[in-house]
């Protein structure tokens, strides 16, 4: 098998590209992908946060001169509205340990730049990869076909992982989401296909050794049931 | 190929007292909406809902969405204020991100599923800056604003209204336009320099 880098323009991010898109990311003029890219950039460099910044502070002003006033009547249903809905709990500061652990955990990350470094390795084949330095080593469970390109599934250590390549972006505001198939009962959610550096990848929850897994594509959010016919089946 | 204009030099305004203090009080407004004041939440709404209706409207066209949308917005300004980080952007920049980015996404569903008519719309943008109203409260700053995007050279504003205003990425913008994505980006990002040095945007 041959692993390609995915096709379009994605690049690892300490590609410059990605800074490239910093003044479209603030008008809002990316796609799903593009913008992933770019908070990711902006999670870890804090030079291009800055001018993330600066770029929608300008952003802002060109809505201030579209300004019209609304409906009167907008402003009553607003505040009634309001006042019947509860506010989101406040996030805990940048660099709290809490917020650390709460948020996609250290594991996930880890599994997620495994899963990557798999992908990185091209010409090696899927089945017969080592990581290099990290402890975790992947071994290749199922892979299939997948819009064209591949969907693997990876065990690392205990958890499975799933991983694109070759696959295109879906569509603005849609997202490739996991089933699990197992025997003839209807899928189940099982988490999505992320972008990253070099393809797709997902943690998948709620899949067992054994059942189908399957891959649709779905509305940002996922759906409950998979809504479109699902483009792969990868037996395990 | 970049704009050669771009290289004329500067003129430099000095920037409006007012907004930075529009600012601060706004902001101001945003912490006492996080702790759940209404009250606080219904000055902020006074003072933001021109642009969020002004800006969605721009994007969407349809005032009956539109005025959905600046609902939804104004909703999850209330919701998500908690969360509003200051580092991270003034408090009016923070609500408006949030309105262009409710308004974009709104466009793109719905291209998903009919199809708009680029070329229209493009041709439409040309006209973008005639149609605001005389009646928005923040005139003065809205010509402020029209001034600034004076100094960009044709070329970049023609992309930077495409993108803010007619909610294109920046690859429809470059295939409406014709022209090359390396090209789109340069435009967008030099404008957007140039607009931030000329209003005297701060980070």
């Amino acid at each position: 098998m041959t692993i390609l880098p995915p096709s379009g323009s994605r690049r690892s991010a300490d590609d410059p590209d990605v800074r490239d898109l910093l003044a479209a990311h603030a008008l809002d003029a990316v796609d799903d992908v593009e913008r992933a890219r770019v908070e990711r950039l902006l999670r870890t460099d804090p030079d291009a946060a800055a001018e993330s910044v600066s770029f929608a502070e300008t952003a802002s002003r060109l809505a201030v001169a579209a300004a019209a006033p609304p409906p009167a009547a907008l402003r009553a249903r607003v505040l009634d509205e309001v006042s019947r809905t509860r506010q989101a709990a406040p996030a805990a500061a940048a660099g709290d340990p809490e917020r650390e652990s709460r948020s996609a955990s250290r594991r996930t990350v880890r599994l997620l730049a495994a899963a990557c470094g798999v992908l990185l390795a091209g010409c090696l084949g899927l089945g017969a990869l080592l990581l290099g330095d990290d402890d975790a080593q992947p071994s290749l469970v199922a892979s299939g076909e997948f819009a064209g390109g591949t969907a693997a599934l990876l065990e690392v250590d205990g958890d499975y992982v799933v991983v694109g390549e070759g696959v295109p972006d879906p569509p603005s505001g849609r997202v490739y989401q996991l089933w699990a198939v197992a025997g003839s009962a209807d899928p189940v959610p099982a988490g999505f296909l992320e972008e990253a550096d070099a393809g797709f990848v997902g943690e998948l929850d709620g899949w067992e050794p054994g059942a189908v897994l399957g891959i649709s594509e779905e509305p940002a959010g996922g759906s409950q049931q998979p809504t479109t016919e699902v483009l792969a089946h990868v037996e395990t | 190929m970049r704009d050669v204009s771009f290289l004329r030099p500067e003129r430099r305004r000095s920037r409006e007292p007012d907004a930075e203090t529009a600012g601060d009080a706004l902001g101001a407004l945003l912490r006492r909406v996080a702790r759940g004041d209404e009250q606080a939440f219904e000055a902020l709404y006074d003072a933001v809902c021109g642009p969020v209706y002004g800006v969605v409207l721009r994007v969407l066209r349809d005032p009956a969405q539109s005025e959905e949308v600046t609902q939804e917005v104004l909703v999850e300004v209330w919701k998500q204020a908690p969360r509003y980080d200051a580092a991270r952007g003034s408090a009016r920049g923070w609500v408006l991100t949030v309105a262009h980015r409710r308004a974009v996404d709104r466009v793109r569903s719905a291209q998903a599923s009919t199809d708009r008519e680029d070329r229209v719309a493009a041709r439409d943008t040309d006209r973008a800056f005639d149609v605001v109203s005389e009646e928005v409260e923040h005139r003065l700053e809205a010509e402020q604003v029209r001034r600034s995007l004076d100094v960009l050279t044709d070329l970049q504003r023609e992309s930077v209204e495409l993108a803010y205003y007619g909610g294109y990425t920046h690859r429809q913008v470059s295939e409406i336009l014709g022209i090359p994505l390396g090209t789109v980006k340069t435009r967008l990002r030099d404008g957007l320099i140039r607009l931030r040095d000329e209003m005297g945007v701060v980070a």
